[in-house]
């Protein structure tokens, strides 16, 4: 999406417009459009993270030093060789950094849905609980999404240092 | 080659270079910048060829346009007698003409020997098994970098990193190779140190060389040639012959006919500097 000129173009102007939208601003919307409350939940979640990751991946392509495509090129990569070889690798890391935003995101959205629509799931369960006024599962209800943030991003991690052995070994973060 | 060949091939492509009144114009239509005007350079087998000149005198457009990075807008360029860039049809990038580039390019997130390996591999002249064997070979011969195939470039020295990327270069046998201001960023027992390194690469590999420097040391003490610019619009000043015997040595920089030839080369590229400074102009390159 970054690489090619006129689809960057078309791709940063039509994000340009979109994400600036609240992804709450979108729940009533997806309401209606969707069968049911799940799938609209589902759907803002899943446009959120999407963005943040659009995003970055574009920036991370953008990113990418010019000499790299060249040195390619040189040594006779064809286009879809740089898509694969330069493109891709090049842009990683600022893939996996839109990815741990979006997850960040996306459970903030998740969370914010269920309490204004749905009838189950950790949102509304707090929500439910506030009503009632149950200090303790309200408190549950935090705790067990901050595990489940930290354990989601830490999948992220792994799944990341594995794909990016290089950057470990060389510069050492994402330890 | 042929596939399955794995021995270092005694003989190599004998790269003649020919760039005929070569001219280069950014935005005709517009504020008609001539970077390039009416530049003619001859590179012969194997031979090495310096070009010098101020900052900012286009000769980064010139090695660009060889490349195949960049359009000339007049002249043509010739390769063993071929055409090979003229206004009509343009080069494209392509492994007869390998560039080495200022700041490396190694793919930081392939080993040395992906990155080693990675031209033959993409152009279909050998598969991976094929080309990591030789790739080895080659590292052996190039000063026992086998040692650091697996590692990957961030882990390495920028010398030794430097070394790889002319191996990189190297292996895919380029009619001509471009070298553009290799050694900039190195401090200078590092660079001593790299001159030596190339000099013996020459002699173990002898090749049609481009090399592109702003250091009048380094191009004297490396080439067969040097050819000096002038400020923009890029022109060609004069061409020196530099007749010190090969193989070269650090010494011969006190030598008097290396010091013959530095002087005149110092008074010309001064000559264009002073131009370019006393009419203000932002670099260009």
């Amino acid at each position: 999406m970054g690489w090619k000129v006129h689809v960057r173009q078309y791709a940063s102007a039509l994000i340009g417009i979109l994400r600036p939208i609240p992804p709450l601003a979108w729940v009533p919307l997806a309401i209606l459009v969707f069968p049911g409350v799940e799938p609209s939940v589902i759907f803002v979640t899943f446009l959120v993270a999407f963005f943040a990751t659009a995003i970055n991946s574009l920036l991370g392509v953008r990113a990418i030093h010019e000499d790299y495509f060249r040195a390619a090129e040189c040594l006779g990569a064809k286009p879809m060789d740089v898509l694969r070889d330069v493109v891709i690798p090049g842009a990683l890391p600022s893939i996996f950094t839109g990815l741990q935003i979006a997850m960040g995101a996306a459970w903030f959205s998740l969370v914010a849905g269920e309490m204004i629509a749905a009838q189950y799931g950790l949102g509304f369960l707090i929500w439910e609980s506030y009503n009632l006024v149950q200090f303790p599962t309200i408190i549950i209800g935090m705790v067990t999404l901050g595990m489940v943030g930290y354990a989601s991003s830490a999948a992220i991690r792994i799944v990341g240092n594995r794909l990016m052995r290089w950057r470990q070994e060389t510069i050492g973060v994402l330890k | 080659m042929t596939v399955g060949q794995t021995a270092i091939p005694e003989t190599t492509h004998l790269g003649a270079f020919s760039m005929r009144e070569v001219g280069k114009v950014y935005d005709p239509d517009g504020a008609k910048v001539v970077a390039l005007d009416n530049c003619s350079v001859e590179i012969g087998a194997n031979d090495f060829v310096a070009l010098i000149g101020p900052s900012g005198c286009g000769k980064s457009t010139l090695l660009n346009i060889m490349a195949g990075f960049d359009h000339l807008t007049s002249g043509a360029m010739y390769l063993d007698g071929m055409p090979l860039s003229t206004v009509e049809k343009p080069a494209k990038p392509g492994p007869d003409r390998v560039v080495v580039f200022q700041h490396g390019a190694l793919f930081p997130w392939m080993t040395v020997l992906d990155n080693v390996t990675y031209g033959l591999v993409r152009q279909g002249r050998m598969n991976k098994k094929e080309a990591s064997e030789y790739a080895y070979q080659f590292l052996d011969k190039a000063g026992d970098l086998g040692k650091v195939a697996e590692y990957f470039p961030g882990q390495i020295s920028s010398g030794m990193q430097r070394r790889v990327e002319f191996i990189r270069a190297l292996i895919n046998d380029p009619k001509i190779m471009l070298l553009d201001e290799p050694f900039r960023a190195m401090d200078t027992v590092t660079k001593a140190r790299m001159h030596r390194y190339l000099l013996e690469m020459y002699e173990l590999f002898p090749k049609a060389i481009m090399f592109v420097t702003h250091d009048i040391d380094e191009a004297i003490l490396l080439s067969d040639a040097v050819v000096v610019m002038t400020t923009r619009p890029g022109k060609i000043k004069l061409r020196a012959e530099v007749n010190l015997p090969r193989p070269r040595t650090q010494k011969m920089i006190t030598t008097k006919e290396f010091l013959v030839l530095k002087k005149d080369m110092l008074m010309a590229v001064h000559e264009e500097a002073q131009k370019a400074f006393e009419r203000g102009e932002r670099e260009l390159a």
